[in-house]
């Protein structure tokens, strides 16, 4: 039984009078402690996929399973259970609290879980152990992302999702967050699925999901997947 | 050409909430006043009248047309005043929220006119809307209900037709006043260079306020209320608005109900006679009262439309979302009713003076708990009515763009 699973997902939107198709038929499934990535071009759908992944929004047809739960089932009151508990999400724009403190903004997650780890650790572990009393506006690109990240990690819940989390930031920022999400996923054994429009990505993968035009393209596994510091791009 | 009108349409489109609270404000201030105000004329043309045709005792007459005409005169200006202070409000919060969009607009070659013009047009068509609406309510309205209930008491003779001069007059100051406000605030925005707008939205957004620095204290607050006090006192310029328009129009609902319970210890004849008109002003100053905290309510959830998305994706639940928002405006209103309260009360020793009936002798305790209860009634029933609006904040349209 695997951790996650999409089944047949469809999601249309309905935009200026017509209906778009943003997944159409989405079959696929992920294992615990795997390290997925999820690559496509823009407008494929990956957005669409990790927010009903997260909870964030409701599927038009099919299943969604995660940890046991029939997700595409869930009411709005247990979307917002669901995603308290069993996500941590990652955004590319950080979204964190602007008149909370680092330190503040994972006490934040944290405050509402059942069972959440220590946020001074996790900062300390994510490298900002000096930075915890300062205001995202005090912070640069990559630190506020290792607050966001800190910040799903500290929730304690087996799931991290994270969409484009190196989107905005610059080229050796954005490895070292990668670095770090994958040694989250190795040594918490979270399972992390990155949704990235760049395919030199798939390389890190455990598990890639090549998405276009609202479908599964390819689904592939890594046998020996490649250190980010030997990836280029 | 075409596309100024594009954008012009839009802001309309989004911010209609803000145009129609500004428009029933208007028309509620207005109605009032120009209701008002159309009867001490009339009192006294008629008191003429009656003088013409030999009426020997009616000097009591005379001396209630100007009591009329004072009220008439004193308690307009507070009105406009909170008027004035919303449209000031929810103007220089509209130009914040859209400094990127205005800088863009610069950088592509608007004009600095073409922008003002945008926000002037905003305020003009909802002032205006809000002063035709509030002279033609206080006319056939308003008016004639408080002449008719006057008329039969002192059995007057005559119709209330009557032209609203008093009203028209006031609906003109109101119009001028808000465009000048407007003009003015827009202009410091735009005279800054394109690069700062484009730059940052806050520049001073997250930072510690001087109450973090008694350590000892602020560790005691718990987290939440840390977050909100670091909002409220954040901006001084939004802070101070806030409070003030809290105040006045708190201020304004404790002069109306002292007016109301003064006039219990007068001449009967006196209290009868003008208490419809003081009813008529306490109801408007509730309306006023509720308007304000509906306005300042509306406009935070807007402007927090992306820190709501982001707890909704934590996990907070629609009470604990609501919570974060309403433990801040519950705050200020605090402050707001606790200033509010002595203020009025100093107004209206003033006001009394004015009128020379009355005094704050007459106003006893319950003027103050009244007055607090209402304030929080107003505002529980703005939260109310605004609650779903933030169960509404969509999640994904607000967290997938650059701030
Ligand atoms: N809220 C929405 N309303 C209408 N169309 C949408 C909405 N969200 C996404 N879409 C459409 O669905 C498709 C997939 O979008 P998205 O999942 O954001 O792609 P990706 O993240 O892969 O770039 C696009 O064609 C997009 O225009
Ligand atoms: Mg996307």
């Amino acid at each position: 039984m695997s951790f996650v699973r999409f089944d047949n997902v469809v999601k249309s939107f309905k935009a200026g009078g017509q209906e778009v198709r943003a997944l159409d038929g989405l079959t696929f499934s992920i294992d615990v402690g795997e390290f997925v990535v999820i690559a496509g071009p823009s407008g494929a759908g990956k957005t669409t996929l990790l927010n009903l992944l997260g909870g964030m929004d409701t599927s038009t047809g099919g299943t969604i399973h995660v940890n046991g739960c029939d997700v595409h089932n869930f009411t709005e009151r247990q979307l917002t259970e669901y995603r308290r508990c069993e996500v941590g999400f990652v955004f590319q724009f950080y979204n964190l609290m602007p008149n909370l403190t680092a330190l503040e903004n994972v006490e934040l997650a944290v405050e509402i879980c059942r069972d959440p780890l220590c946020p001074r650790e996790i900062l300390d572990e994510v490298g900002l152990v000096d930075r915890m009393n300062n205001f995202p506006s005090q912070l640069s690109g990559g630190e506020q992302q290792r607050v966001s990240i800190a910040r799903s990690v500290a929730k304690n819940s087996k799931l991290i999702l994270c969409d484009e989390p190196t989107g905005a930031l610059d080229y050796l920022t954005g490895k070292k967050i990668l670095k770090l999400l994958h040694s989250i996923c190795k040594h918490k054994g979270k399972t992390v699925v990155i949704v990235t429009h760049n395919s030199a990505l798939k390389e890190m993968a455990d598990k890639v999901i090549t998405i276009k035009n609202g479908k599964v393209e390819e689904v592939t596994m890594n046998k020996r997947p490649k250190p980010i510091e030997s990836i280029e791009w | 050409m075409k596309t100024y009108f594009k954008t012009v349409n839009r802001m309309f489109r989004a911010n209609w909430a803000r145009l129609l609270i500004i428009a029933v404000l208007t028309m509620i201030s207005v109605s009032i006043v120009g209701g008002i105000g159309s009867l001490g004329p009339r009192l006294h043309r008629i008191n003429d009248m009656l003088i013409q045709s030999g009426y020997t005792d009616i000097w009591y007459h005379k001396f209630l047309a100007d009591g009329i005409e004072r009220i008439s005169y004193i308690f307009p200006t507070f009105f406009i005043l909170v008027t004035s202070l919303v449209v000031f409000m929810t103007i220089t919060r509209l130009v914040e929220t859209e400094r990127a969009q205005i800088g863009c607009y610069i950088t592509l070659g608007y004009t600095r006119f073409q922008v003002i013009m945008k926000y002037v047009l905003f305020i003009w068509v909802a002032v205006f809307i809000g002063c035709v609406a509030g002279i033609l309510l206080g006319q056939f309205v308003i008016y004639p209900t408080l002449f008719a209930s006057i008329a039969s008491l002192l059995n007057l003779p005559g119709t209330g037709a009557t032209f609203p001069m008093f009203g028209i007059v006031v609906a003109l100051l109101t119009l001028g006043f808000s465009i000048i406000v407007t003009v003015f605030t827009v202009l410091t925005t735009v005279r800054e260079r394109p690069s700062r707008l484009l730059r940052q939205k806050h520049p001073k957004y997250g930072g510690k306020i001087l109450l973090e620095r008694m350590t000892p204290l602020w560790r005691r607050f718990a987290f939440k209320y840390k977050s909100s006090l670091r909002n409220i006192f954040r901006y001084r310029i939004r802070f101070f608005m806030t409070v003030f328009s809290m105040m006045f129009s708190t201020a304004l609902v404790f002069c109306g109900m002292s007016l109301s319970f003064a006039l219990e210890y007068t001449n009967p004849y006196l209290m009868d006679t003008i208490r419809p008109i003081s009813s008529t002003i306490v109801l408007a100053a509730v309306l006023l009262n509720a308007m304000v905290m509906y306005n300042i309510t509306n406009i935070n959830i807007e402007e927090r439309r992306r820190e709501i998305a982001t707890l909704r994706v934590l996990g907070y639940r629609n009470s604990e979302v609501c919570g974060y928002i309403f433990r801040e405006i519950f705050m200020l209103t605090i402050m707001g009713v606790i200033i509010g309260l002595p203020a009025g009360y100093y107004l209206m020793s003033f006001v009394f003076e004015f009128l020379r009936f009355g005094g704050m002798d007459f106003v006893g305790w319950y003027v103050w708990v009244i007055t607090a209860v209402l304030a929080f009634a107003s505002l529980a029933l703005a939260n109310l009515l605004l609650a779903p609006k933030i169960h509404k904040v969509d999640m994904n349209g607000s967290l997938k763009t650059v701030e």
